[in-house]
């Protein structure tokens, strides 16, 4: 039965997605990898920069997914919010997937293969994959009507800002060259592990366990 | 629970923080329209969205034609019978008035199309937005939006409704219409409409169930809430000290609430009087309390 | 876009002074709320804690430039993390101003009195509270690594101003944003684009750094060879850089207002000034650095001991550049430790420690390769027999780390074992006393001596002047050093100071050395493999 709502909720689900946002992130993270590969060349860990850049766009779009106005309608639902979600982002994941492979591929033929021959594209793309997971699970946890999209842009954007932060002994945000790189990325790894716990917790059904329920909302005057 | 009660709320609590929304409810429902109300506080969203499975009470129980609903399969039981228009409905602006209830069917389960177009078209054939279906909601009014809410409650033919505030904002003839829609729904359905204006309680609802602060302060039927006033409602041509309200009529006389002095002329009273009353008499042992 | 009119019937419009008055002062009032709106968004509460943490935990951690702070670097530095609260700001006062069209109150408010322009003006206004909190946190966290002993230096307060500049500039920005697109998604996507104008501004690959053209960016940090000028050398037009800063930011919100349709004149005059304003600020920072300055720096290069005050502490003579008298007290400690475990000759000859920098004058064009110069020890030579001090040791205008408190033994100890300056490799008996004294003078140059042959993997280098010549001693020499370390040190003390003259002459070999303590020496590496300078060790 769940399959069958799934299959039919996936031409409304594809209107009611703020497509818009989520390709204003894109867009901009194309943009941002085109431009620098056509004008100039770059050390690899300035095309590193250059795709954490582009990720950290697609993740601020991708945050405004989640934005659903007829939540508080449809939460009493027999279909469960969570499949709601999943729907959602089974329906970005394929596209997300093109749109980095687009990336990938833009730079390699603007800027020439050889400059992007030597970069390690696995670490960089759980690096975008984190930041996406990240973006979409803060906004679940911020809630399906409005405040959601916004929460997770700005969440996304704060924990990238912060991640640059720490010395070196923390540090997550490397160089290519640098030994720790696979390490680091193990974990960058458990990012995307704690952003999908995250995600399953935040579409939990309201109706069970009050005591996460009462720190998320306001008791609402009638 | 009775033999009749389709749906039993047992001593229900729920607090927010410190405030106590909801203490001690018990509230069975049966077939037929019951009306809840009570003033701003008092706790009827909250008990509207616990029987909505919306939301979970700190205690107390949730029993719907014969299943408990504290757990999920219960939830899931209930939800399936359920139809719940929440006071500030969200829309997807974008969809039509078809696609939108289209959608919430789908969210239904009602996968087959066929049926859910049919179904679709005959919720909003009943609550009158034939002419409309194909409008975005975003160009609907206020209250055509209400209705869309309404007929998204509608979606499936659920056997318990949830209104909450659901004439807000139409028209006195859209108020007609709901009148008679929910009336026929009621006859073979539970259906739990809170709400502020009395006129729809006295013309509506079979049952009246009056809430302030979070308890049940009143369970019956309407003539009986009204019957609370018997006695303490009168007229005269000036405005008493005594009274509890007092107002200028059309015809040129005060109709007094409250303590009526001796040898006034009583009038019979409304149930908006006795509702007052009620609040009122309740009131000191608030205080006290 | 609001539909309703902004047009308020004649004679109840901003004609008369009381309307206008009762506009500015609900502006007032409006922006009061608007400012605790501001300060408690988590971003923005998240951004300043970042900027306390930071100074915090660094603080905590012993830093060097917190113990030594040279003010007038630390001043700018206070601009990177002023970033922080900037693009918060952006982000906060963007999502202020979509507050009304996210939560429909748009209509609502379009028909009250207060006109849309002046709702503008109040966010616009919410800003400055917020700039002058991270102006004050910079300032207090001046105050407190001024506070600091070994504080040298003054600060530039316009280069601490430059960070609240920066604050009110992007959050206009981000109200600007906030008028012209509706959605909430712009701010951060402007934030991202901004965060790669930064990289790209401040990335050598660029070709900005060093140029005057990097002054229209954001922050302008330090440049390559600039570390460690003294104050009046530094040249940085901090002033019109604020004032360009800030000009750009009263550009974006005249603008924005104008849009708004505030009333036009006083606006556009505002605008217009500001704009002239900006210009001129913007093309005075990028003047090329003054006749005046370049000769200073090259007279303080060349010649330091004209621009010097000495202070003499027994047989010690110490110069230092105005403002940096506050080393001398953490100079004294190593120098006469490394002098105590000198024999009586050595250590009564008079020394003088001479401050010494390299202030070059970046290349023009140059921008890739900013190349400094070597440092010019002919002329410093010169500089000593007309100043006086022939001989003088050269001591850094940073100071704090291990290797900075080794380098400056190691530097006394050369002079003291009558190593020349032309000796770029040390080894044998010169080498091993050398780093023996300097490893032993204190503890902090105990710890200097091992970074340093952590460092190097096994050797060591110390710098004999800033950007110039080290010397080297090998392996070898260095294991035995460390044999030697592990000794007591009163009885290789006695005895380097019995034998100063023979373990101290040129060429004494290695293994001689050893033996002489009881030591056995590493084997020499193959022929092939030997550093040129250590034959004969």
């Amino acid at each position: 039965m769940r399959a069958h709502v799934a299959v039919a909720l996936l031409r409304p689900t594809l209107r009611a997605v703020p497509w818009i946002s989520v390709a204003a992130g894109a867009l901009l993270g194309l943009i941002l990898v085109a431009v620098p590969a056509s004008l100039v060349e770059l050390e690899p860990r300035g095309w590193a920069t250059v795709l954490r850049l582009a990720a950290v766009a697609g993740a601020v779009g991708a945050a405004f997914l989640l934005d659903d106005p007829a939540d508080r309608t449809t939460v009493v639902m027999p279909t469960p919010r969570l499949l709601r979600r999943a729907v959602r982002v089974a329906l970005l994941l394929p596209l997300l997937a093109l749109w980095w492979a687009a990336a990938l591929l833009a730079l390699r033929a603007l800027a020439g293969a050889a400059q992007v021959d030597g970069l390690p594209l696995a670490g960089l793309t759980v690096e975008a994959v984190a930041l996406l997971a990240a973006a979409i699970a803060i906004a679940a946890l911020a809630g399906g009507t409005g405040d959601g999209g916004v929460t997770g842009a700005v969440g996304v954007l704060a924990g990238a800002l912060l991640a640059c932060l720490p010395p070196r002994p923390y540090a997550l945000v490397l160089e290519p060259a640098d030994p720790a790189w696979d390490g680091v990325h193990g974990m960058w790894a458990l990012v995307i592990a704690a952003a999908l716990i995250a995600f399953a917790v935040a579409g939990r059904d309201p109706g069970a366990q009050r005591l996460t329920h009462v720190l998320f909302r306001r008791p609402p005057w009638q | 629970m009775t033999a009749t009660q389709t749906v039993t709320l047992s001593d229900m609590t729920v607090r927010f923080g410190r405030t106590t929304a909801l203490d001690g409810v018990s509230v069975g429902l049966e077939q037929g329209v019951t009306g809840l109300l009570g003033p701003n506080g008092a706790g009827k969203t909250t008990l509207l969205r616990v029987l909505a499975t919306a939301l979970a009470p700190d205690s107390g129980t949730v029993r719907a034609f014969g299943v408990a609903a504290g757990d999920a399969a219960g939830r899931l039981a209930l939800r399936r019978r359920l139809g719940y228009a929440p006071q500030e409905p969200g829309f997807h602006l974008r969809f039509t008035a078809f696609e939108f209830v289209d959608y919430v069917a789908i969210l239904k389960e009602m996968t087959d199309r066929r049926a859910r177009h049919a179904e679709v078209r005959r919720v909003l054939h009943e609550v009158g937005l034939d002419d409309r279906r194909g409008s975005r909601i975003r160009a609907l009014s206020g209250g055509m939006r209400r209705r869309v809410a309404l007929a998204a409650a509608l979606v499936g033919d659920p056997d318990l409704l949830v209104l909450d505030e659901p004439t807000v904002g139409l028209d006195p003839e859209q108020r007609l219409r709901f009148r008679e829609t929910i009336a026929l729904l009621g006859e073979r359905r539970s259906v739990l409409l809170s709400t502020h204006q009395t006129e729809d309680v006295t013309a509506l609802c079979a049952r009246v169930v009056v809430l302030h602060g979070g308890r049940v302060r009143f369970d019956g039927d309407p003539a009986g809430l009204a019957a609370v006033a018997r006695g303490r409602v009168w007229t005269s041509p000036d405005r008493p000290a005594t009274a509890l309200a007092s107002w200028r009529t059309g015809a040129g006389v005060h109709r007094n609430v409250g303590t009526a002095p001796a040898g006034a002329e009583l009038v019979e009273p409304t149930l908006e009087d006795g509702y007052l009353l009620l609040l009122e008499d309740a009131a000191p042992a608030e205080v006290a309390a | 876009m609001s539909t309703t009119t902004e047009r308020l019937p004649p004679g109840v419009a901003g004609e008369s002074t009381a309307n206008r008055i009762a506009v500015a002062w609900a502006v007032l009032a409006l922006a009061r709320v608007e400012v605790v709106r501001l300060l408690r968004h988590p971003a923005v509460l998240l951004a300043l804690a970042a900027m306390a943490a930071l100074w915090v935990t660094l603080r905590l951690g012993g830093a060097t430039w917190t113990r030594f702070p040279v003010l007038h670097e630390q001043d700018r530095a206070t601009q990177d993390l002023a970033l922080l609260p900037g693009l918060a700001a952006l982000v906060a006062g963007n999502l202020a101003v979509l507050r009304s069209r996210r939560d429909g109150t748009e209509e609502l408010y379009g028909v009250l009195l207060l006109p849309r322009w002046a709702r503008t003006g109040a966010h616009l206004l919410a800003l400055l509270p917020l700039a002058l909190l991270v102006g004050a946190a910079a300032a207090v966290h001046l105050a407190a690594l001024a506070a600091a002993p070994g504080a040298v230096g003054q600060v530039n307060p316009w280069e601490v101003a430059t960070g609240p500049a920066l604050v009110l500039l992007l959050g206009a920005v981000g109200v600007l944003i906030g008028r012209v697109v509706p959605s909430a998604v712009a701010a951060s996507l402007a934030v991202v684009l901004l965060l790669l104008a930064f990289d790209v501004m401040t990335s050598p690959v660029f070709g900005l750094p060093g140029r005057p053209v990097e002054w229209l960016t954001l922050v302008v940090g330090e440049r390559l060879g600039q570390e460690g000028l003294t104050p009046d050398l530094l040249a940085r037009p901090a002033i019109w850089h604020v004032a360009y800063l800030t000009g750009l930011a009263l550009v974006v919100a005249c603008g924005t207002l104008l849009r708004d349709r505030a009333p036009r004149i006083p606006l556009l005059a505002a605008l217009v000034a500001a704009a002239l304003g900006t210009v001129t600020a913007g093309a005075l920072q990028l003047r090329p650095v003054s006749e005046e300055v370049r000769a200073a720096r090259v007279a303080a290069t060349e010649r330091p001991s004209t621009r010097q005050t000495c202070e003499t502490a027994g047989t010690v003579t110490y110069c230092t550049f105005a403002g940096y008298g506050a080393w001398i007290r953490e100079w004294r400690p190593v120098v006469e430790a490394v002098r105590r475990l000198l024999p009586r000759g050595p250590a009564e000859r008079p020394l003088v420690v001479r401050q010494r920098m390299v202030a070059t004058n970046p290349a023009p064009e140059d921008g890739n390769s900013l190349a400094v110069p070597p440092p010019p020890l002919a002329a410093w030579r010169a500089d000593d027999r007309a100043a006086g001090t022939p001989g003088a040791v050269t001591a850094g205008t940073a100071w704090g780390s291990g290797r900075d408190a080794f380098g400056l033994a190691g530097l006394v100890a050369h002079r003291a074992t009558g190593a020349t300056d032309a000796d770029d490799v040390l080894c044998g008996g010169r080498a091993i006393v050398l780093l023996w004294l300097a490893a032993r003078a204190t503890p902090e140059t105990a710890t200097g001596f091992v970074e340093a042959m952590r460092a190097s993997g096994g050797d060591v280098f110390f710098e004999t002047a800033p950007y110039g010549p080290s010397v080297h001693v090998t392996e070898r020499d260095v294991a035995v050093v460390q044999a030697l370390l592990r000794l007591p040190t009163e009885r290789v003390g006695d005895e380097i100071r019995a034998d100063w003259d023979a373990l101290t002459a040129a060429k004494v070999p290695t293994a001689k050395v050893a033996a002489r303590f009881g030591l056995s020496a590493p084997p020499q590496p193959p022929k092939a493999e030997r550093t040129v300078g250590t034959e004969g060790c």
